[in-house]
């Protein structure tokens, strides 16, 4: 048995006797009996009736639920009336695979061993679907896969109709930060349902830079980034609602931000050269028709919210002393004095933070990189707050217009964001990179730069 | 005021960059936007539709364009076409897309004894579609000097305003070279005249200086003289075909065989036997 495998000997063996497929779905799950069902449906319903012709597979790599989701992915039939309306007999039979990776739980690693599969059976384009989405139509797969097989991509991210207090940290950092970094308009980069063809998943499988939080949430930014620095052709595809077990940002987001924004920051400074020099932002091809959806309502505790943004200032502040400037602690100080009522985070006030943290995750010693990103998160919950209370009576779409308003000055303060790593340059003598200056937890940066780029 | 359209036909990675810096210098000043396309070939023997996975390639550099137009500061959009010829698919964009000028690199193998650039250049020329400026890329670190020889000519005019107009993107130096072949009594006043006049109307958004030199080899002369340039553009001569079969005339061709700098050499399709209102659609 390979030690550094995610799979087991036994998954191994199954996948050798299937041998070859053209076409894969693949679901991580965990806990998710309830919902997986329905999404085995679409996935197989999908690939029955868009790709007839192709060998499919279908993959779930689970970390190990006590309940019977495993079980209900290999017993969930396509629905009825895929046997009962079409006619023409797909020429391969569906084959499954149910397995249990190995490796730190999370997602990045069932991923990890959804992509390997992928590569010793020589797919062409590989979906990876939430467990937990209760919006999914046969359809999907088709509009993740489609750009792939039929169009030359290598990366398909999804575009959804949301609620406007779902996915708050695509919202606030994700889409922004990498917008303004990268230049590409990538709206929904933490997703979590991507199309990907058989290149970038070998690309993925051989990239230095899995690490812990690679192997939890910060996936789908490190897979997006990835395909944006290293050459792959990226698009998106209109999905519709995005119905899922939707989170409350105060209450179950924490885990979450630290692993996405830990993972956004440090690929920054690994493709600081790719990103130093851009300005602006361009929009990317878009496949499938947009969608009219009324996607259900988020619940947010805003009072939670504001106490842990007020209780930050007090527990973080020797650390904020250290990554932000006087008048920035000032002015978050000032904010915690306010009401809920009246409780304003400015836009720029927060991009001026992501841009001093991202910065000092690199650069900043006596911290580790988890207490930099804990201090961050009151930050954020403060600047969810805002959002909800000033947008709490807006429909979906002006909440949209400020999102975009936000992401847009993201773009213009990042000549700020790039002066702060030039005079670092200039302070080393030009030549020396941030990376050089990384406390020992980030030691290993400066060779992932190396080998990021040999690979591009 | 329309919108400026240059089309610029990509397929090497390596030599993409600079064609696209060189887009950004014709737009630079105006409104205006390069449109990056990639011709995927399918030969004729397999069906179109095949081109989808033969794409991917082309994707990918056309990805990497639009980092460069971020850094570049240009608006790029991209394209994918599927052509039997890649001329085939140039063509197809500038008509649907009408276009203003193809700006397109020249790989440098020779054809035949004669003729120097490749069927898909020749197929252009043949009756060029909207205005053509194809590129001999040698490398284009910094551009600080842009070598400009003229004698006046239909096609000269093209050739001027792309220099001014890269020239005020990159803050370069334009020198206008005009060589008198020894013996000839030319219109040395009147040319002189015309320069003058053409460096005061540039002042405002570069630096021109104008340069006459005699000698017996108008070739030789801008050979020499292009050693000390990053880039050199000129005109094509005014009825290249009728000597020798030539696309662009003997001159240019030469020099653009044989300089060691990148060369550009324009053809104005206005003052070209193509005629895009003659072609069907």
């Amino acid at each position: 048995m390979d030690a550094d495998s995610v799979l087991s000997d036994a998954v191994i063996e199954q996948v050798e006797r299937i041998g070859q497929a053209d076409i894969m779905v693949g679901i991580p799950s965990y806990r998710n009996a309830a919902t997986i069902p329905h999404v085995v449906k679409a996935a197989t319903a999908g690939l029955v009736q868009y790709f007839p012709d192709q060998k499919p597979v279908l993959v779930n790599s689970d970390g190990g639920s006590p309940d019977r989701t495993r079980e209900l992915v290999l017993s969930t039939e396509s629905p009825d009336y895929v046997e009962q309306i079409i006619l023409v007999e797909p020429t391969h039979r569906l084959q499954r695979v149910s397995l249990t990776y190995r490796g730190i739980p999370g997602k990045g690693s069932a991923f990890r061993a959804i992509f390997d599969i992928a590569r010793r059976l020589g797919v062409k384009a590989c979906v990876v679907v939430d467990s937990d989405l209760r919006s999914i139509v046969p359809e999907w797969i088709e509009l993740l896969a489609g750009p792939i097989v039929k169009g030359g991509f290598d990366f398909v991210a999804p575009l959804y109709c949301r609620h406007k207090f779902d996915g708050t940290i695509t919202n606030m950092v994700a889409y922004p930060l990498t917008r303004a970094l990268y230049g590409k308009r990538v709206r929904q980069p933490i997703g979590g349902d991507f199309g990907l063809s058989s290149d970038l998943i070998a690309a993925y499988l051989d990239s230095p830079l899995w690490d812990e939080y690679v192997a939890r949430y910060g996936i789908d930014i490190w897979m997006t980034t990835l395909a944006l620095n290293e050459g792959f052709a990226v698009c998106q595809a209109n999905l519709g609602a995005k119905i899922h077990d939707a989170k409350d940002p105060g209450a179950d987001l924490g885990p979450m931000f630290r692993e996405v924004v830990g993972t956004l920051f440090r690929l920054a400074h690994v493709y600081q050269g790719n990103w130093m020099q851009v300005r602006g932002s361009r929009a990317l091809p878009v496949y499938g028709l947009e969608r009219i959806a009324v996607p259900p309502p988020i619940e947010v505790n805003v009072e939670r919210l504001i106490e842990q943004f007020r209780m930050g200032t007090v527990n973080y502040l020797p650390l904020w002393q250290a990554i932000l400037p006087a008048d920035t602690i000032h002015d978050l100080g000032e904010l915690a004095k306010l009401d809920e009522g009246r409780f304003y985070f400015p836009a720029e006030l927060w991009i001026k933070c992501i841009y001093d943290f991202l910065y000092a995750y690199g650069t900043v010693q006596g911290f580790s990189k988890e207490q930099i990103l804990n201090s961050l998160t009151p930050i954020y919950f403060g600047r969810v707050a805002s959002f909800v209370v000033e947008r709490i009576d807006s429909i979906d779409e002006v909440a949209e217009q400020d999102l975009e308003r936000q992401a847009r000055e993201f773009e213009r303060l990042k000549p700020y964001l790039v002066s702060r790593f030039e005079a670092l340059h200039r302070s080393s003598g030009g030549s020396n990179s941030p990376l050089r200056a990384l406390g020992s937890d980030n030691a290993d940066s400066s060779e992932e730069r190396a080998s990021a780029s040999s690979t591009s | 005021m329309s919108k400026q359209k240059i089309l610029v036909p990509l397929a090497n990675p390596n030599t993409a960059p600079d064609l696209v810096r060189l887009a950004a210098g014709i737009i630079f000043g105006g409104t205006g936007e390069a449109l990056a396309l990639g011709v995927v070939e399918v030969p004729e023997h397999q069906s179109l539709s095949e081109g989808a996975v033969l794409a991917r390639q082309t994707r990918r550099l056309l990805q990497r364009v639009l980092d460069i137009g971020l850094v570049e500061n240009v608006e790029i959009r991209t394209v994918v076409r599927i052509a039997r010829h890649a001329w085939q698919g140039i063509r197809d964009e500038v008509l649907e897309e009408n276009i203003d000028l193809v700006l397109i690199g020249w790989h440098g193998e020779l054809k035949g004894e004669d003729r120097i650039f490749g069927e898909t250049i020749e197929e252009l020329l043949k009756a060029p579609p909207c205005d053509i400026a194809v590129v001999k890329q040698r490398g284009l670190g910094q551009i600080r000097r842009i070598l400009l020889p003229a004698r006046g000519g239909p096609h000269a005019e093209l050739a001027l305003k792309i220099a001014i107009s890269i020239a005020a993107k990159f803050e370069s130096a334009v020198t206008v070279l005009h060589v008198d072949p020894e013996g000839e009594s030319g219109d040395n006043l009147h040319s002189e005249e015309a320069f003058a006049q053409f460096a005061n109307q540039c002042q405002d958004v570069c630096r021109v200086r104008l340069t006459s030199v005699a000698s017996s080899s108008v070739v030789d002369a801008i050979l020499k003289e292009a050693k000390k340039y990053e880039l050199v553009i000129m005109g094509a001569t005014e009825h290249p075909e009728i000597c020798g079969g030539y696309l662009f005339g003997q001159i240019p061709e030469a020099v653009v065989a044989q300089a060691d700098a990148t060369v550009m050499v324009v053809k104005s399709r206005t003052c070209s036997h193509g005629d895009r209102s003659a072609e069907g659609d």
